[in-house]
C-alpha cells in the first residue's frame, strides 16, 4: 500500500530525508507541466519547478500537519509562477515557447501532427489571452485535475469565486477556440 | 434560476463537480426544455476534448540531472559510487576492514614467531629424549655431544661438510631472555663445554631491561649442538648464518708459497757457490732476502686461514622484555620502585607512539589509494557529464 504525501512529509520532517525523493517522483511530472503552462516556456518551466523542489526540500517545516500536501505544494508552484510572470512582465515580453514538437505524437501522420500542432498553438494563445486567475484556476482545474474546493485552497479564495473563475475561464475559451468546436462538430 | 446560473452548473457537472439534488433537479429540468442549453452542454464537452490536445511536457534529461545534484547536495538522495566515502556506515566498514587487516598482519607475525619457537623446542625435546635414551636423565651437556656422536640427534646443517675444503663459517643469533644474566653464564658453559673461545661478553642494564653480546668461537662440529642449546634457552627471534668458501684462496697461497721456496732453495745454492763474484753474490742475497719476506707473509697469510676455518664464529644478541607494569619485588626501596615505574610509563607512551605511527604508515597507502580512486572517479564522471 502506498504511503501518503502527509505520511511522507512527516518522515521528511522527522530527518528522514529520502522520504521526499518519493514525493519528488510523485510529483515532479505534474509541477513541471503545470509551470510549463502557466509560463509557456520549457526553460523558464524547468528553472521554476526546480525552484519549487528546492523550497519543498528546504521549507518542508513550514507546512502545517493538518494540511493536504497536494495544495500546499501547488500554493507554491502558484505563487513561484506568478512571481515569474511579474518579474517577465517587466523585463521582455514573453516569448512563448515553440519548441513543443518533440511533444507531438510521432506515431500520427504528418497532417494530423500538423493539425495536432496548430490545435496546441491555438489553445496555448487562448490560455495566453485569459487573466491570470483564470488561467490559474483553468490549469488546476482541468490539466492538475485538482477539485474546486482544492483550487480555491491553492487560489486562497471562496468556493464561489473558483466556479466563476472557471465558467467564465471556458467562456472565453470557447469564443477563442471557436472555429476549432466547430470543426469537431461539422 | 435563470440562464447563467443554469449554464454555470453545466459547467461544473461536465467538470466533475458534485451538485445539490436541487441544482441537478434545475440542470436536467432545464437541458430537457431548453436545445440550446443542450447544445451548450455538448459545447462544454467538445471544449474538454480540443483542451485535451495540449500534450504534456517530458521531463528532460537536464532537469532529471539539475535535480539528482540537487537531492545530493541535500543529502536527500546518496551517490551509489560515492556513497563508501562519505557515508558514515561506509567510515565504519573501511574502518573495520583496516582493523581486521591490522590484525591479520599481527597475528601471521605472531604465529610465524611461535612457529620457530615450537621448532626449536621440538629440537630441544628430541635432545632430551636421545640423552635418555643413552642412559642420563638429567639435562647435562656432555649427552648431547654423546648423543651427536652417536648420530641420534638429526643433523641440522649450516653448510655442507666438504673434506678439505676450506669454510669460514659465521652465526649470529638474536634471542629473547628471561634473565640476561643467566642465559651468558649459560652459553659460556656450553661454549667451555666443547673447548670454545669467548671473544667477547657483555651485558648492560637499562631500565627494567637487559640486554648483551657474546662472541664466541667453536670447532666446526661443535657448532650446531651449542646453537641447538642456545636456542633452547631462550626465544629465537631471528637467526642469519653464513658459509664461505676460501678453498680457491687456500690452494692458491699455498702454491704460490711452494713455487717461492724452490726459488728460496735455488738462490741459497747460487749462494753456496764459491766461484761467484762478489757482486752477484750481494744481488744473490737481495733476492733471496725479498723471496724470504714474500714466504713469511704467505706463511702467515695460511695461518689465518687455517684459523678462520679451523673456527665457527658465533655472534649472540640477547635482551630481556619485562611487562611495562614494574614489578614490585620485595627489597627494592621506594625511589627504586618510583623510578622503575617512571621508567615503564615513559617506555609504556614511547611505545604506544610507535605503535600509533606504525598503524598511521600501515593505513597511509591505503588512504592514498582510496584518494586517488575518488579523484578518478570525479574526473570520469565530469567527462561522461560533458
Amino acid at each position: 500500500m502506498d504511503v501518503s504525501d502527509e505520511e511522507l512529509m512527516a518522515r521528511y520532517q522527522a530527518g528522514d530525508k529520502p522520504a521526499v525523493e518519493t514525493i519528488y517522483l510523485r510529483y515532479k511530472y505534474r509541477i513541471l507541466n503545470f509551470c510549463w503552462r502557466m509560463l509557456g516556456n520549457r526553460a523558464q518551466a524547468e528553472d521554476a519547478a526546480s525552484e519549487i523542489f528546492m523550497s519543498l526540500f528546504t521549507s518542508a517545516y513550514k507546512m502545517q500537519s493538518d494540511a493536504k500536501f497536494s495544495t500546499w505544494l501547488y500554493t507554491i508552484a502558484r505563487n513561484h509562477c506568478v512571481n515569474v510572470l511579474r518579474r517577465r512582465s517587466r523585463e521582455t515580453a514573453c516569448e512563448i515557447d515553440r519548441r513543443s514538437d518533440e511533444n507531438s505524437d510521432a506515431t500520427l501522420g504528418t497532417r494530423d501532427a500538423l493539425l495536432l500542432k496548430e490545435s496546441e498553438s491555438h489553445l496555448r494563445a487562448a490560455l495566453e489571452q485569459l487573466s491570470e486567475e483564470q488561467k490559474q484556476a483553468i490549469v488546476l482545474q482541468h490539466y492538475e485535475g485538482l477539485s474546486y474546493s482544492e483550487i480555491a485552497a491553492v487560489l486562497g479564495c471562496s468556493l464561489d469565486k473558483v466556479k466563476v473563475l472557471i465558467f467564465r475561464a471556458k467562456e472565453n475559451l470557447s469564443v477563442q477556440l471557436a472555429f476549432l468546436l466547430k470543426e469537431g462538430q461539422s | 434560476m435563470n440562464e447563467q446560473l443554469i449554464k454555470q452548473l453545466i459547467t461544473q457537472a461536465v467538470d466533475g463537480e458534485m451538485l445539490s439534488d436541487a441544482d441537478r433537479a434545475a440542470v436536467e429540468t432545464a437541458l430537457k426544455s431548453s436545445p440550446e442549453l443542450k447544445a451548450y452542454q455538448t459545447q462544454r464537452l467538445r471544449l474538454k476534448e480540443v483542451m485535451d490536445k495540449y500534450p504534456d511536457l517530458q521531463v528532460s534529461p537536464d532537469f532529471e540531472q539539475r535535480m539528482t545534484k540537487t537531492m545530493t547536495r541535500l543529502g536527500i538522495r546518496e551517490e551509489t559510487l560515492m556513497k563508501p566515502f562519505y557515508s558514515m556506515q561506509s567510515f565504519r566498514t573501511f574502518g573495520l576492514v583496516a582493523c581486521l587487516i591490522v590484525v591479520a598482519v599481527f597475528t601471521l607475525q605472531i604465529y610465524s614467531n611461535r612457529v620457530i619457537q615450537s621448532r626449536v623446542r621440538d629440537a630441544s625435546t628430541y635432545i632430551r629424549s636421545a640423552a635418555d635414551d643413552i642412559g642420563d636423565q638429567y639435562y647435562q651437556p656432555n649427552t648431547y655431544s654423546h648423543a651427536l656422536e652417536k648420530k641420534v640427534i638429526p643433523s641440522v646443517s649450516l653448510a655442507p661438510e666438504i673434506p678439505d675444503r676450506k669454510i669460514v663459517r659465521n652465526v649470529n643469533l638474536n634471542m629473547k631472555v628471561d634473565d640476561a644474566l643467566s642465559f651468558q653464564a649459560q652459553v659460556t658453559q656450553y661454549v667451555k663445554n666443547v673447548d670454545g673461545i669467548i671473544e667477547n661478553s657483555k651485558v648492560d642494564r637499562n631500565g627494567v631491561n637487559a640486554s648483551g653480546t657474546i662472541v664466541f668461537k667453536v670447532l666446526p662440529k661443535h657448532l650446531e649442538l651449542v646453537i641447538v642449546q642456545i636456542k633452547a634457552s631462550g626465544d629465537l627471534r631471528s637467526e642469519t648464518s653464513s658459509a664461505q668458501d676460501v678453498t680457491g684462496q687456500y690452494v692458491d697461497t699455498q702454491a704460490r708459497l711452494d713455487n717461492w721456496r724452490v726459488v728460496r732453495e735455488r738462490l741459497t745454492k747460487m749462494l753456496d757457490e764459491s766461484s761467484a763474484k762478489v757482486t752477484d753474490v750481494l744481488e744473490v742475497e737481495r733476492e733471496l732476502a725479498r723471496v724470504t719476506g714474500e714466504i713469511e707473509a704467505m706463511e702467515s697469510r695460511l695461518k689465518v686461514l687455517s684459523q678462520t676455518t679451523s673456527l665457527a664464529t658465533v655472534t649472540v644478541t640477547f635482551f630481556e622484555e619485562h611487562s611495562h607494569v614494574h614489578k614490585f619485588l620485595d627489597g627494592f626501596s621506594f625511589k627504586q620502585r618510583l623510578r622503575g615505574t617512571l621508567e615503564s610509563t615513559i617506555s609504556l607512551a614511547v611505545d604506544t607512539f610507535n605503535g600509533i605511527i606504525m598503524i598511521f604508515g600501515f593505513l597511509l597507502p591505503v588512504g592514498l589509494c582510496g584518494l586517488a580512486g575518488y579523484g578518478v572517479y570525479r574526473f570520469v564522471r565530469k567527462l561522461m557529464k560533458r
